[in-house]
């Protein structure tokens, strides 16, 4: 019996010793623990926010007016949060708005990285003029101010989800062509490059047999972060009227609600603001621990220090 | 020296030229400046009319040269809105801006230089852990979220600060704390690293070898070295208050410097001013970046600049 138990696990040893070691690490990092189940939750209530939101987050109650949280006087678990200024359920709004946070923040980081990684492995693999022209563009454009012109382009063109998905990505491939540029430039010196070069290898098949995966991890890393960017800024623009207009639901528009209320309401501005506050946390907590986990050198100094991953942002 | 000059004034020109061409394709080609300026309820001969003053019948490359070289020349016409040169409303927003950008600023850099010191001669401790997550926090909130968390908790609750508007000092308070704290974090975060990397380097070890008091070899050896970049964060916070911050933080406390006014130039519809702010922020920004240039070779004399 013990032995056709032991079976399965002697053979794949690699494999299960792997991912119990993913697990651990992932168990012994908190934060980085933290970070996931955020974004786990976030995808999960987005995609299933009709059977979680207690009511339709549309319907007005002109009787149910600012109601406070449940646990305030003359509040109800019937609107666990509260309703805001014309009788919506709060907490049901959240539970729609993360839609709108999930679809802008991958859809502006599929753009813009899929823009920045090309552009970043055009300048870093052939170097010379196309390096020089998208550098000195990147150069230009980082002196752009750039909420600015979000703003006169949102003053011309009438802003919708669309809209944003298209116009965040402007300001959001700088970072990612940077970063690629500077792997390929260090991959491109090292000697197993070099060989492939030698041996006759054909660019396309150098950038991504021997070059991309480095890129990995680093990618991975600096996507999880932009995430966390989009969200912020649709909440921001939206917040100023400029992003998500009503009726569609949007975190940083329900603040904007919130704000006319501030005085007497103080839920309507904290708990959607809560929201996003908590889930650019764990996007940055996950993302300093991706970091860690998925950087052989930063794995050695931690594994050297002996601590708990405490990292962050450094730009 | 000045041939260094000479190159950043250059490039600083292609820039503003670069952000000019920039307004002028979003506004003119994409958009419809008379459809945006103009009532919808507006008759045909009024839009007509109103083409014609701005000038926005003519063939659209005299339009484009004649908008370069009036930007160029800092004339921008009139405001719609108020009837008298943008230029003007936005230099009498500008030093509200740039008083709430420094104030904050400074705020930021006594709150953190100190802190990131202290966290970096104990990486790991309980203070470092305690302040890596605090910054990781601020970091994550919105910054109109943490403005009107402020209002709610100092203004409406406990009634310390006046919540909206400007006037007196106190009014001030709480948008300089609200520009202050993530860039606070951003800093306590860099000074932080930069100290390890500096405290790891091995010249620390001769100094210590000399027996010079820790706290000199703190202050006047390890972070003279850390303060470079340092400053170069401090300059981007700036920027990035300039550049963008400050349109969402004054526009949660009415601040009426230039962010604010952007916001209300877009609800009044009047596309001249708004292009005369973007032009103003982009020069302030190349002069930022020149100062922060310069400051370099200062506090670092083997800094060449090329």
């Amino acid at each position: 019996m013990a032995q056709t138990v032991a079976a399965p696990g002697m053979a794949t040893p690699g494999i299960s010793r792997r991912f119990a070691s993913v697990v651990g690490e992932l168990w012994k990092d908190k934060a980085g623990f933290f970070g996931l189940i955020v974004m786990s939750s976030l995808i999960l209530v987005a995609l299933a926010a009709p059977l979680l939101a207690p009511h339709d987050p549309a319907a007005q109650s002109l009787s149910d007016r600012l109601v406070p949280p449940f646990w305030l006087e003359g509040g109800s678990l019937d609107h666990p949060l509260g309703t805001d200024n014309l009788g919506r359920d709060v907490l049901s709004r959240i539970i729609f708005g993360s839609r709108v946070s999930l679809i802008v923040g991958l859809g502006v980081v599929l753009i813009a990285g899929t823009v920045g990684t090309v552009l970043g492995l055009l300048a870093g693999y052939n170097g010379g003029r196309v390096d020089t022209v998208i550098m000195r563009w990147l150069d230009t454009q980082l002196a752009f101010p750039g909420l600015l012109l979000y703003l006169v382009i949102l003053s011309v063109v009438r802003p919708s989800l669309l809209v944003l998905i298209v116009i965040l990505p402007i300001n959001a491939w700088m970072v990612y062509a940077l970063l690629v540029r500077g792997v390929v430039l260090s991959a491109k010196e090292t000697p197993y490059v070099e060989a492939a070069e030698i041996v006759g290898a054909r660019p396309r098949r150098i950038i991504f047999r021997h070059i991309l995966p480095n890129l990995a991890a680093p990618l991975l890393t600096l996507a999880v972060l932009e995430f966390a960017s989009a969200i912020l800024a649709e909440a921001a623009l939206s917040f100023l009227g400029l992003g998500i207009q009503p009726p569609a639901m949007s975190w940083g528009l329900d603040v904007a609600i919130g704000r006319e209320y501030v005085f007497n309401a103080w839920w309507l501005v904290t708990f959607p603001g809560l929201a996003i506050a908590l889930t650019v946390l764990g996007a940055n907590l996950f993302a300093s621990w991706l970091r860690i986990v998925a950087d052989p050198h930063e794995r050695e100094k931690r594994f050297a220090a002996g601590l708990g991953s405490t990292g962050g942002r450094g730009a | 020296m000045g041939r260094f000059l000479l190159k950043r004034i250059l490039q600083g020109a292609i820039v503003v030229i670069g952000v000019t061409v920039v307004v002028f394709v979003v506004t003119r080609l994409i958009g419809d400046p008379v459809r945006v300026m103009l009532p919808l309820e507006a008759t045909p001969e009024q839009r007509a009319a109103f083409a014609a003053q701005l000038g926005f019948d003519r063939p659209i490359y005299v339009q484009f040269f004649d908008f370069i070289g009036s930007a160029l020349r800092f004339d921008f016409g009139n405001s719609l809105w108020q009837d008298r040169p943008a230029l003007e409303i936005v230099l009498e927003a500008l030093p509200r801006t740039l008083l709430l950008v420094g104030a904050s600023m400074v705020l930021a850099v006594i709150i953190a230089i100190p802190l990131g010191i202290l966290t970096s001669l104990r990486p790991g401790g309980f203070l470092d852990r305690l302040l890596v997550t605090l910054s990781l926090t601020g970091l994550s909130m919105p910054n109109f979220w943490l403005g009107l968390l402020l209002i709610v908790i100092f203004g409406v609750q406990l009634q310390i600060f006046p919540i909206f508007g400007s006037g007196t000092l106190a009014h001030a308070v709480l948008p300089a704390v609200t520009f202050a704290l993530p860039s606070a974090a951003r800093l306590v975060m860099l000074t932080r690293s930069a100290m390890i990397d500096e405290l790891n380097k091995s010249y620390v070890q001769l100094v210590k070898a000399k027996n010079v008091p820790f706290r000199r070899l703190v202050g006047a050896h390890a972070f003279r070295n850390a303060a470079v970049p340092v400053m170069t964060m401090t300059g981007w916070e700036v920027i990035r208050a300039l550049a963008g911050y400050s349109v969402v933080v004054e526009t949660v406390f009415a601040w009426p410097g230039l962010g604010f006014l952007a916001i209300q130039s877009i609800t009044r519809q009047d596309l001249i001013l708004l292009q005369a702010i973007v032009f103003v922020v982009a020069l302030m920004i190349i002069t930022i970046n020149i100062l922060m240039d310069l400051a370099y070779k200062y506090i670092d004399p083997r800094i060449k600049l090329t």
